[in-house]
């Protein structure tokens, strides 16, 4: 049972740190982005 | 109001205007790192330990990944702390382990600096866990909130454009937040509170025989823990008697103290600060009071500094307390005036020298309406949660403003850091508008606001309501949702309103009447916390990332003064039309529609 809870602080981290991520894409010029 | 709760309205807040100036210059100093040299020489070897090297200031992107990167191992800290913390030391009343989705909860409400508590200290937690998961994340989610706050003021202060959007070190930020602001005022204030009465031992809870043998209503329960209900959905209880009472014990000043100070509101015992043993006297209670508002109120003033223009932090101050006073003059009178229904059954309400009148249910009876009220709204305007009365038995409209207060994004002083880079970004869609008005670029202090920081800003603004209203409509559809409310009807729409309201906002106080100590809850709530906390945080360091990236531009006679009383009416304004076009609709649902039958 430890480990589905574990695992969603783990998937909210990623949820997250794939936020920063989008938001440097968002930042770019639209020409520049991936 | 009467003149005694003017009188302490106004105490209160000159107070805090004496204690708030100095200190806002002082963590001006520690945002633009001007320490005196002892102190960097003793923090220099935490900086070794650790590997860090305190001149390297970091890209936005860096800064944010390492901050969530920092709270989730905390999260996974706090859950490991309460999972293992029956076979863990310290734990007098042998505390079981909690539960997998209560720890869960538990430790993201604290990671986020919400300090949602579906669980009672006293009876859950072992002493261990208190002091180093609990009282650690109190330090560290509150110095995470104030360092964001820094990076943001930074990003506005920039004056030469690099294009590269350094915002400075979380590593540094935090440390020096940590060890030179709320440690040492942290310590002096459990030294306070601990004259005032608030016990500080690790002793084992202690058995004490009554003077009478009280009779009480027992809530039957379960086999999962949970309050049984009949047809009406009301409680079943049954009658029982007891002779001997156990006196909870444990290391309370100490985390008092950072709980007030950081925003936190998580009490170490089920009552929170309406037990005397965390809030014993008075003056111990204006005393918290004024610990909540400190350091959000000092940011402001560090905002003009760091900035360099002294006016713009008065501005923004001057803002939250307008909206601070008005909320005052909402709840004081909306709890004095009592309970119609009361009236007819011969129940004197009114205020005399015998009584305090009004409606006293669910108060702090040993402050009375003024400093419970009063309390109410500190605590939901900053970020903080602790309590002294039950919001829940508050009159519709008396309650409604403590959720109102946190509906409008905890911006009305708000949580440490949160309060100023939330009201920031509100300083900025102000400027957008009046921009549209005027038809010009819109600036907020020399720095051009673009495109891009509108689309974060959007962001910013919208996460909390979004989590908010989604997360409230899905535990009203939810049978799991609906399970938890002890008073359907309105009220019952209320308290799950709240309690998205709180967690999504990151204050953490309770409606009370909402079973939420079930895993529906716990992982709803623990949802909204992080993403609540986390989804506006990052778009708060994007904005600041790209202006510090942008050149300051010099004033000119076509800028717009953001300093001034018309530039302050037009941020009450945005703040306020954001909130009520965001929820006026729920609200409408729930303590208007209590108001109004009970007034009918």
């Amino acid at each position: 049972m430890d480990f589905v809870w574990i695992a969603a602080i783990a998937v909210m981290w990623v949820v997250m740190a794939e936020a920063v991520l989008g938001l440097c894409k968002l930042e770019a010029p639209k020409g520049e982005r991936k | 109001m009467d003149s005694s709760a003017w009188g302490l309205l106004a105490l209160f807040l000159i107070v805090l205007g004496v204690l708030a100036w100095p200190l806002g210059r002082y963590l001006a100093a520690l945002c633009d790192g001007r320490l005196p040299r002892w102190m960097q020489r003793a923090e220099a070897p935490l900086y070794k330990l650790a590997g860090v090297a305190p001149g390297q200031s970091m890209h936005w992107r860096s800064y944010a990944l390492t901050l969530i990167a920092f709270n989730a191992i905390g999260a996974l800290a706090v859950y490991g702390l309460q999972r293992l913390q029956a076979v863990l030391p310290l734990n007098p009343a042998g505390m079981a382990a909690v539960s997998p989705d209560s720890s869960f909860n538990t430790a993201v409400a604290f990671v986020t600096n919400t300090n949602w508590q579906g669980y009672a200290g006293e009876s859950t937690m072992s002493y261990l866990t208190q002091m180093l998961g609990l009282t650690v994340q109190n330090f560290l989610s509150a110095a995470t909130g104030i360092a964001v706050a820094f990076a943001l003021a930074r990003g506005f202060a920039a004056r030469r454009t690099d294009g590269k959007g350094f915002v400075g070190n979380f590593w540094v930020d935090v440390t020096r937040i940590t060890v030179w602001l709320l440690l040492p005022i942290s310590f002096v204030l459990a030294i306070f509170f601990a004259g005032q009465g608030v016990i500080q031992n690790l002793d084992a809870y202690k058995t004490v025989t009554t003077v009478e043998a009280t009779a009480y209503q027992n809530p039957k329960l379960d086999a999962a823990g949970q309050p049984l209900k009949d047809d009406k959905g009301n409680a079943v209880t049954e009658d029982a008697t007891t002779a001997t009472q156990t006196l909870a014990m444990g290391p309370v000043a100490s985390q008092e103290a950072i709980k007030m100070l950081g925003t936190n509101g998580g009490g170490f015992f089920n009552a929170n600060s309406a037990h005397p043993y965390e809030n014993p006297t008075a003056l111990a209670n204006f005393v918290q009071m004024l610990a909540i508002f400190l350091i959000p109120a000092a940011l402001c003033f560090t905002f003009g500094r760091v900035v360099g223009d002294k006016r713009q932090g008065w501005a923004i101050i001057a803002a939250m307390t307008v909206m601070f006073v008005l909320a005052v003059i909402a709840v004081i009178p909306a709890e004095q005036v009592g309970n119609p229904l009361l009236s007819p059954l011969g129940v004197d309400q009114a205020s005399s020298v015998l009584q305090a009148g009004g409606n006293m249910e669910g108060k702090e009876v040993r402050f009375g309406i003024t400093a419970s009220a009063l309390f109410a709204a500190v605590t939901t305007a900053a970020s903080c949660g602790a309590v002294i009365g039950m919001h829940d038995s508050f009159t519709p409209l008396g309650g409604m403003v403590p959720m109102v207060l946190m509906q409008l994004g905890e911006v009305v002083f708000g949580g440490v850091g949160s309060g100023l880079y939330g009201m920031l970004i509100f300083a900025i869609l102000a400027v957008f508008i009046a921009g549209l008005m005027i038809g010009r670029t819109p600036e907020y202090l020399g720095k051009k606001i673009e495109t891009h920081e509108m689309k974060l800003t959007s962001i910013a603004i919208l996460v909390t309501p979004i989590l908010v209203l989604a997360g409230t409509a899905l535990a009203v559809i939810a049978g799991a949702g609906k399970a938890g409310i002890a008073n359907p009807g309105a009220h019952g729409f209320s308290e799950i309103l709240y309690a998205l309201t709180s967690a999504g906002n990151n204050n953490g106080s309770a409606f009370a009447g909402l079973s939420a100590n079930t895993p529906f809850y716990n992982a709803l709530l623990a949802v909204a916390m992080w993403f609540g906390r986390f989804g506006v945080i990052v778009p708060v360091l994007a904005i600041a990332g790209s202006l510090a990236a942008k050149k300051r531009l010099p004033v000119t006679a076509g800028t717009m003064p953001t300093h001034g009383p018309l530039f302050v009416t037009l941020l009450i304004g945005t703040v306020l039309l954001v909130g009520l076009l965001n929820y006026v609709p729920a609200l409408a649902l729930g303590p208007v529609v209590e108001h109004l039958m009970l007034w009918k």
